[in-house]
């Protein structure tokens, strides 16, 4: 009797928990728009919310599967920002964006350039104005023509100052705009429309087309016919953007916050029409990528990296397909140059002591590769005889040499959240105190690094650059006046030589001058070059198509993507 | 009496509300970084840029100008817009509430069906092999980090037997059913109660001993009632009362979000939301999300010990 009753109690409790669990997140489901119509519980209908029309309305998303959609799932480890291609600085946002909107041209991993919404570009004879051709057959998603004047709008948009862009500043090369990328005066950007489909950008001076190219490569074009006789108010809130019209391969179909964003094909991709019917994006922590991939809940990784300790079980699966993709990202070992006991010898020896092939094979199990400057072996501009350097015995009697005060304790500050960064500031403190140098850990979160480092409270601090294939993304970290000179550099003697490799419009004649930034650069060591990092990425057998070398680049191509049922 | 007591303990927690947000605010500000230097993950932005910034965002202001700002639009019922996202911070809470209640609400209850009985269990008879088990197991229970029991269960159940998804709240293909989403919410449920399991074992057998040492369960046994008798009857209904205190404190846990385990499973939580937030320096969304959770806790405890004194006739209040 007794006992019945106790199992009347847990099996009403059970069924609490189901209903609990289901009525709370029902109905996070429908807030964010989500849950097709028709297949829910009745509480999903009842619930308005700002984006939660979204296209989802159709029920395409419940009746997938049963309809034989073609659907890939691939995964990011960070969540979008926003659904406003000029307002963001991160990839993840950008990597959403290119499936909804075009731009006019993208990198491959090679450093060569791509046309999207170009089908060709051409430089004028004295390379300050570079002309594209659009695709004639692009359309956005409602159905009106790409044309000339969406391009020119787009960079209107993204130039006028009263307009929140945080990526304004990539139209920095454009003639009419400041430094930031803000128009001078009103519409002041020179980028004008030849005929509807040929638009031409005059740059500010003379300049190697590519590197202009490779800057722009994530300016999104807008639609005109939405956003025109717009206020600076609406378009700065996000409701404009919930529902977008876009003319990238995919059209945005629905969206759990921090969870998932999914997007049908575009039937009328210029490109090619998409082979997938439906791509989900979805968001997942690095570590629990590889569980993913394995059990085939993920298809493949979006825009990051299994990590190292999963490896050698990534690559054991028969499922699925590893890549160890080598890459421009480094991280470097920032010196604060303006602390009188760092000076350039002491700089040196402290470079000079770090094995950076140890910190390669040890943490990345050799999936990476040790570098001294910002160049690494894939670059074309990568000069071969400037050597990574490693030679405690020299450090030492460099510092010596240099009156180093030894009782001194340098302040070194490294990011939290990443345990390879801890573990490769365990080794480098390690390396450093061979040669007598007392070195103090300072762990603290992003924004707090930056904000001590552009005080110049470090000695030492370790930052990571995604790099690009551009000789000159460098620059911005070595310059007086940038908002990121971490070390602390007063003087323009390093950006000098690359301002002068950028006025050469030809490769040949840019080579040497970064063959000397190469050779300066570890002579003046404003910061000691650790090492760049492979992409350990995977993906399922059953999808073909991909280019994951391309990736990095933020470059999915994914109207290529293909899966087998 | 008891209301006019309710309503004495929700004025004084007006000014501890205020007090909360005070401190959270300034502290933020104190706080390195600002979310300006957030935005310097991308070094391209040129310093204009980031003047520009920071008068549209108002962090030209002194900090106690922009707390009084902030509340004054808080008392209107309005938490700003995000830095990062523009968006309304309501509504950017909103949308991730249901999936932190519906995760929280399951743990709590789950959590409660396995310790009472388990506890009871212990405490039927201290210091035996059953007991020491039953401690031993809560103990571990305890002291394993949510990140690894949620690592060793993906490992388990999603790659090894394949038979639960390995995160995230549905499948990418197929209807977003509500047998989808239990499948999706078994494994952050069942790392999430963990814990909490070991602790409130350890509770339920403390106070069940602390009980049944008393004269009525003396005079019960005396009575001749067999031991389980007394144990539900006479025992069970009054161990439970400190129980409460126990389980009010983890309410607020179904509005703050389950960081760790959100993060894992990729469960869109409050809790992630509030990582991305802090990370990116959002200091609107903080504060929503601090303000949210401030309320939760000091209504909690309001309920917890009104809920005390209707249980328990011993307790009452002036």
């Amino acid at each position: 009797m007794k006992k019945r009753n106790l199992k009347k109690i847990t099996a009403v409790l059970l069924a609490g928990v189901m209903a609990m669990g289901l009525a709370g997140c029902g109905g996070g489901g429908s807030d964010s728009g989500t849950q097709a119509g028709g297949n829910g519980s009745g509480a999903e209908s009842a619930q308005p919310s700002g984006d939660s029309a979204g296209g989802a309305g159709e029920g395409s998303g419940g009746s997938g599967a049963a309809s034989g959609e073609k659907v890939l799932t691939a995964a990011v480890s960070t969540a979008w920002d926003t659904m406003m291609p000029l307002n963001t600085t991160s990839n993840y946002t950008r990597m959403i964006c290119d499936q909804i909107y075009d731009r006019l041209t993208q990198c491959r991993a090679d450093g060569s350039i791509e046309g999207r919404l170009a089908e060709s570009w051409e430089a004028n004879a004295d390379s300050t104005a570079v002309t594209f051709k659009l695709h004639e057959d692009a359309v956005w998603s409602d159905g009106e023509p790409v044309t000339a004047e969406d391009v020119v709008f787009s960079y209107q948009m993204y130039s006028d100052p009263k307009v929140e862009a945080k990526s304004r500043y990539h139209l920095q090369y454009i003639a009419g705009v400041d430094d930031s990328g803000a128009e001078l005066s009103e519409d002041s950007i020179e980028v004008t429309a030849d005929d509807e489909h040929t638009v031409t950008f005059r740059l500010k001076s003379a300049m190697f087309a590519d590197t202009f190219l490779q800057d722009i490569d994530t300016v999104f074009i807008i639609p005109k016919h939405i956003f025109e006789g717009k206020t600076a108010e609406e378009i700065n809130a996000p409701d404009l953007w919930a529902k977008p019209v876009g003319s990238g391969p995919f059209i945005y179909d629905s969206e759990i916050n921090g969870e998932r964003m999914e997007f049908v094909k575009n039937p009328n991709y210029y490109l090619g029409v998409p082979k997938i019917d439906r791509l989900v994006i979805r968001v997942t922590d690095s570590a629990s990528m590889l569980a993913g991939l394995i059990n085939g809940d993920l298809d493949l990784i979006g825009y990051d990296s299994i990590i190292i300790d999963d490896w050698d079980m990534a690559k054991e699966q028969e499922n699925l397909v590893t890549v160890s993709v080598p890459t421009t990202s480094y991280s470097t070992l920032i010196f604060n140059t303006d602390k009188p006991y760092l000076g350039q010898e002491v700089r040196q020896a402290l470079s000079m002591a770090i094995n950076r092939q140890v910190l390669v094979d040890a943490l990345f199990q050799g999936e990476g590769e040790a570098i001294i400057t910002p160049f690494c072996s894939l670059s074309p501009y990568y000069n071969k005889d400037v050597e990574v350097w490693y030679d405690p015995d020299k450090a030492k009697s460099m510092l010596e040499a240099a009156g180093f005060p030894f009782d001194q304790t340098l302040v070194f500050y490294i990011s939290s959240g990443s345990s390879v960064t801890e573990r490769i500031a365990a080794l480098i403190v390690q390396d450093l105190q061979k040669v007598g140098v007392k070195v103090q850990i300072e762990q603290v979160d992003f924004p707090t690094l930056m904000s001590n480092m552009l005080d110049g409270k470090h000695d030492m601090g370790i930052i990571g650059s995604g790099g690009t294939m551009d000789p000159s993304e460098s620059r911005e970290m070595i310059h007086p006046d940038s908002s990121v000179n971490f070390c602390q550099l007063k003087d323009t003697e390093l950006t000098d030589i690359i301002d002068k490799g950028n006025a050469e419009l030809t490769f040949e004649a840019r080579k040497p001058y970064f063959d000397e930034y190469q050779v300066e650069i570890r002579e003046r060591s404003p910061m000691a070059y650790l090492y760049t990092k492979n992409v350990l990425t995977a993906y399922n057998k059953r999808v073909s198509g991909v280019e994951v070398e391309n990736f990095n680049s933020l470059n999915w191509s994914s109207w290529n993507w293909d899966i087998e049922q | 009496m008891k209301w006019k007591y309710v309503l004495k303990r929700l004025l004084i927690a007006i000014p501890t509300f205020l007090g909360i947000t005070v401190l959270a605010y300034f502290i933020l500000n104190l706080a390195p970084g600002s979310p300006l230097d957030a935005l310097l993950a991308d070094p391209g932005i040129t310093p204009a840029e980031l003047e520009r910034k920071r008068v549209a965002l108002g962090l030209d202001q002194p900090v106690w100008i922009q707390y009084i700002h902030w509340l004054g639009l808080l008392l209107k019922g309005d938490m700003g817009f995000s830095y990062s996202t523009q968006r309304p911070v309501a509504a950017m809470i909103g949308e991730r509430l249901p999936a932190t209640a519906g995760l929280a609400a399951a743990s709590i209850v789950l959590s409660l069906i396995v310790s009472i009985p388990m506890g009871i269990y212990a405490a039927s008879k201290p210091n035996s092999r059953r007991d020491y088990i039953s401690g031993g197991i809560s103990l571990l229970m305890m002291a394993t980090p949510n990140f690894f029991v949620g690592l060793v269960f993906i490992y388990l159940f999603a790659i090894v037997f394949q038979i639960l998804p390995s995160g995230g709240m549905y499948d990418s293909a197929g209807v977003k059913s509500g047998a989808a989403l239990l499948r999706h919410m078994i494994m952050p449920c069942l790392v999430l109660s963990f814990q909490q399991i070991g602790g409130w074992v350890r509770h339920m057998r403390s106070s069940m001993l602390e009980v049944m040492q008393e004269d009525y369960i003396r005079t019960a046994r005396s009575k001749g009632l067999k031991k389980w008798a007394v144990i539900y009857r006479h025992g069970l209904k009054n161990a439970l009362i400190p129980v409460i205190t126990v389980v009010g404190m983890s309410i607020p846990s179904l509005v703050g979000g389950a960081v760790i385990t959100e993060q894992v499973f990729g469960w869109p939580g409050v809790g992630t939301l509030m990582v991305t937030a802090i990370n990116g320096r959002d200091y609107p969304v903080i504060m929503g999300i601090t303000v949210m959770i401030a309320v939760a806790v000091l209504l909690a405890n309001i309920l917890t010990d009104v809920a005390y004194g209707l249980l328990d006739p011993r307790i009452s209040y002036k």
